[in-house]
C-alpha cells in the first residue's frame, strides 16, 4: 500500500512538472470590431524586427493558414494582398497608412485587416532539443476605414508546452508560430469576434 | 382460375424484385459516376516555395516528394510540366501565394478544379533533421483557400527512450510527417463554390494626386478580364464628393477612364468605386484619392554671412537656410545665383524637400570663381500641386583681402608713415611694427580704422633703414601680411621681400 501511494505521489509531481504557467495573450480593445462580423479577412505582411532570416514571411503563412484550418474564416490569398502593394507602391516591410487601408479595402472589401510586428524570434541548439522563443504584436484593423480596432501581444517558449519528459515541448519556430497563432485566434473568439455564420 | 391466380401472384410478387434490381442497378450507376466524378478533382500542384533559402526559393526535390504522397494518396494531378508551362505563360515568378485573378486562370488554362500551394518553413537534412511546409489547398470555382495545414517535425519529437528507429536523416522523418500532413486534407472537397462578385481591378490610375482648385484629375482602371467576352462585366461607376462620374472604355481598350474638374476648397477627396453587377449585387470601396492644394507654400531665406548697413557680405562661404512659410512636403526646389549683369552663374536643384542648408562657396556650376561683387540669391520651390514660391536676397561677395598702401617721408628728425586700405571692406583690426638697422623695435601701432599715419620720431638720416611689418584683417576674415625691408628703399616686388599673402589665421610670422 504504502508503494501505491509513492507511485500516486511521483506520478504526482510528474505531472506537476509539465504544468507551467499558460501565458495567454494579452489583448488591447481600442475599438469594437464590424458589427456585421469578421468573417472576411485579409492578413496583411508581418512586419519583421528581428534577424530571423524570412521570418516575417513563415509567420504570415502560419498565422494565415491557422485562420484557415479553424473553418470559420474566409481568408484572402496573400497573392491579392502582395498584388494591391505593389499597385500602390507599399514596400512589404512597411505598415500601410491608415489611408492606404482603406484603398486596398475599397479593392477586396474585407471585413477586418489583420498585421502584424514580430520583436522576438530565436531558435537554439539545445543538446537535443531546441530552445525556441517568439515575441508578436497583431494589430486588427477595420476593413473599411483602416481604423486600429484591437492589438494582441503574445510571447512564448517552445519549452512551455513541454510536459512530462520531452513530451509536448516545441523544437521549431515554426510549430511555436502556429501554437501561438492557435493561442491568439481562440482568444479573439473568446473575447468576442463573430466569424463566418454560414 | 387458382392456378391463373397463383400465376398472378407470381407475377406480382416478382415486380418488385425487377424494381429492385432496376434500382440497384441505377444507384451502381449513380455511384458509379458519383465516384468517378469525385475522382476527376484534379489538383494543380504548384512547386514549393522554400524559405529556407531565400524568399524566392523552390524547392523541387520534395515538390517531386509531394507529389508522390499525393498521387499514392489517389489525387488527380496535373501534370507537372503543364503547370510549369502555365507558371511561364502568365508570368509567375513568386511561389506559394497566387492571387484569386491567378487561380481562376488555372480553372480556365489547366482546368484543374483545385489548387495547392506550398512553403518550405524550415527544412534541415543533417543528423539532426527538421522539417516544416505549410500548405494550401483552393477551390478555382470560387478562389478560396478551403484547406491549410503546417506540418512540422523535428527529430527529437520522435526520439524514444530505447533510442530504436530513431530518425537520423530527413528521409526517416517522411513517413510520420505525410501521414500526419494530409491527415485532414479533405477526401472530396466541395468544388461547386459559387464565383464571388470580385472586382478584378488590375491598375487604378489617379492622375495628377496633387492638384490646384479647378483642374480636371483623370481615373483610369484597367480590369483583369475586361477583354474577356464571357466575363460578368459590372456596371462600374466612379464616385467622388458625393458626384458620379460614369467611366468610358480608352480608344485602345484597356483603360476605363473618367476625368473631372476638382473642388474650389483645399483637402483630401477619396474616389470610389461603385460596382453594380446583374443580379443587383453592388460594391462600393475606395480605389484611391486626390489632393485640392489652395495655398502656396511660401518660402524665405536665411543668410548666415557677416551684417553690415543692412547687407549680407561673406568672402569663404555663405551659408544659406532655406525655410518655408506653411511648411508641407515639397516636389522640387530650385536655388540660383544672379550677378549684377543679370547673369546666372550658379543654378542647381533637386526633387524632393528642400535641404535643411546650402553652402556657397563663391563658384559657379561650371567650375569657375566668381569675381567679387553683388549677388542675388533666388530660391524656388513647387508643392505637390506645382505651386510655385520663390524668395531673393542680394549678397556682396569680398573675397579679396585688404590691399594696404604704406607711404614715407622724412621730415627733420622724424618719419612720416601713412597707411591706407584700397579695398573699401572695413577691416577688423591691423597692426604694424617698426624695427632699427640694429633689429631694435621703434614702434609697435594698432588699430581698426585707416587711413591713419604713424610718426617715428629721432630718425636724423634720410637714409636710415627701417623694417616695417605689417598684417591687416578686414570683418569678413580676409588677412594679408606685408613685410617691407626697407621704408625708403623702392621696393621690386618679389626680389626684396615684400610679399602679400591671405592667411586663415592669426599667425605672426617672421
Amino acid at each position: 500500500m504504502k508503494y501505491w501511494v509513492r507511485f500516486f505521489l511521483i506520478l504526482f509531481l510528474f505531472l506537476l512538472a509539465g504544468c507551467g504557467g499558460k501565458a495567454v495573450p494579452i489583448i488591447q480593445k481600442l475599438a469594437p470590431l464590424p458589427a456585421q462580423g469578421s468573417c472576411k479577412i485579409a492578413v496583411l505582411p508581418f512586419l519583421n524586427k528581428i534577424s530571423y532570416p524570412q521570418g516575417g514571411p513563415i509567420v504570415n503563412k502560419i498565422f494565415l493558414s491557422e485562420l484557415v484550418a479553424t473553418g470559420r474564416f474566409q481568408v484572402f490569398p496573400e497573392g491579392d494582398i502582395d498584388s494591391i502593394y505593389q499597385q500602390l507602391l507599399i514596400y512589404p516591410l512597411e505598415q500601410p497608412t491608415r489611408e492606404q487601408l482603406a484603398m486596398i479595402g475599397g479593392r477586396i472589401n474585407p471585413d477586418l485587416f489583420i498585421g502584424g510586428t514580430i520583436l522576438k524570434m530565436d531558435e537554439r541548439r539545445q543538446g537535443d532539443y531546441v530552445h525556441t522563443e517568439m515575441t508578436l504584436i497583431l494589430h486588427l484593423y477595420d476593413g473599411k476605414s483602416g481604423k486600429l480596432l484591437w492589438s494582441t501581444y503574445h510571447h512564448r517558449l517552445g519549452s512551455e508546452y513541454q510536459q512530462v519528459m520531452h513530451l509536448g515541448r516545441i523544437n521549431s519556430i515554426s510549430g511555436l508560430a502556429r501554437r501561438m497563432s492557435q493561442e491568439i485566434i481562440a482568444d479573439w473568439l473568446e473575447q468576442g469576434m463573430i466569424p463566418c455564420t454560414e | 382460375m387458382a392456378g391463373k391466380l397463383s400465376t398472378s401472384e407470381v407475377q406480382v410478387k416478382r415486380r418488385p424484385t425487377a424494381a429492385f434490381a432496376g434500382l440497384y442497378l441505377s444507384l451502381l450507376i449513380a455511384l458509379f459516376f458519383w465516384t468517378g466524378m469525385a475522382v476527376a478533382q484534379s489538383i494543380a500542384f504548384f512547386p514549393l516555395l522554400d524559405l529556407s533559402e531565400d524568399p524566392n526559393g523552390i524547392n523541387s526535390p520534395l515538390t517531386e516528394k509531394v507529389r508522390q504522397e499525393l498521387i499514392l494518396r489517389g489525387k488527380t494531378l496535373i501534370p507537372a510540366e503543364e503547370v510549369m508551362q502555365f507558371l511561364v505563360r502568365n508570368r509567375i515568378r513568386s511561389l506559394g501565394k497566387l492571387s484569386r485573378y491567378q487561380t481562376s486562370l488555372v480553372h480556365k488554362e489547366l482546368g484543374a478544379e483545385l489548387v495547392l500551394q506550398g512553403t518550405v518553413c524550415q527544412i534541415d537534412n543533417d543528423t539532426t533533421p527538421l522539417l516544416s511546409l505549410n500548405l494550401q489547398l483552393s477551390r478555382t470555382s470560387d478562389e478560396q483557400i478551403i484547406w491549410a495545414h503546417t506540418e512540422q517535425l523535428y527529430y527529437s519529437d520522435l526520439t524514444s527512450l530505447l533510442g530504436l528507429q530513431d530518425p537520423h536523416n530527413l528521409a526517416d522523418l517522411y513517413e510520420p510527417f505525410f501521414n500526419s500532413l494530409f491527415a485532414t486534407l479533405p477526401e472530396h472537397p466541395d468544388i461547386g463554390g459559387e464565383a464571388m462578385n470580385t472586382l478584378n481591378i488590375d491598375t487604378v490610375i489617379i492622375s495628377p494626386n496633387y492638384l490646384r482648385s479647378g483642374e480636371n484629375v483623370s481615373c483610369k482602371i484597367k480590369m483583369r478580364n475586361i477583354l474577356d467576352d464571357k466575363a460578368i462585366q459590372p456596371q462600374l461607376i466612379v464616385r467622388s464628393n458625393g458626384q458620379e462620374h460614369p467611366l468610358i472604355l480608352d480608344e485602345e481598350g484597356y483603360y476605363l477612364q473618367t476625368s473631372w474638374p476638382v473642388e474650389e476648397n483645399a483637402g483630401s477627396y477619396p474616389i470610389t468605386l461603385k460596382a453594380t453587377w446583374p443580379s443587383g449585387i453592388t460594391q462600393e470601396g475606395i480605389i484611391g484619392s486626390y489632393n485640392v492644394d489652395v495655398q502656396e507654400p511660401g518660402v524665405k531665406l536665411h543668410l548666415i554671412g557677416t551684417e553690415r548697413d543692412g547687407q549680407i557680405l561673406f568672402s569663404d562661404k555663405l551659408i544659406i537656410i532655406p525655410k518655408l512659410v506653411e511648411p508641407e512636403p515639397i516636389d522640387r526646389w530650385e536655388i540660383m545665383v544672379i550677378d549684377e549683369e543679370e547673369e546666372t552663374i550658379v543654378i542647381m536643384g533637386a526633387a524632393g524637400n528642400i535641404p535643411r542648408r546650402i553652402t556657397w562657396q563663391g563658384k559657379t556650376t561650371l567650375g569657375g570663381i566668381a569675381a567679387p561683387g553683388i549677388y542675388w540669391i533666388t530660391f524656388k520651390v513647387w508643392d505637390r500641386a506645382q505651386r510655385e514660391s520663390y524668395a531673393e536676397a542680394e549678397v556682396q561677395y569680398r573675397p579679396e583681402p585688404p590691399q594696404i598702401l604704406v607711404e614715407a617721408t622724412h621730415e627733420e628728425d622724424r618719419v612720416r608713415v601713412g597707411l591706407d586700405n584700397i579695398v573699401n571692406t572695413p577691416l577688423n583690426f591691423w597692426w604694424a611694427k617698426f624695427f632699427a638697422e640694429d633689429g631694435r623695435l621703434l614702434k609697435l601701432v594698432q588699430g581698426t580704422e585707416l587711413p591713419a599715419t604713424i610718426e617715428l620720431d629721432n630718425i636724423s638720416d634720410p637714409e636710415y633703414k627701417i623694417q616695417c611689418l605689417l598684417t591687416a584683417r578686414d570683418i569678413l576674415g580676409n588677412q594679408s601680411q606685408l613685410n617691407i625691408a626697407n621704408l625708403f628703399k623702392p621696393v621690386e616686388s618679389g626680389v626684396d621681400g615684400e610679399e602679400i599673402s591671405i592667411e586663415t589665421e592669426w599667425v605672426e610670422e617672421f
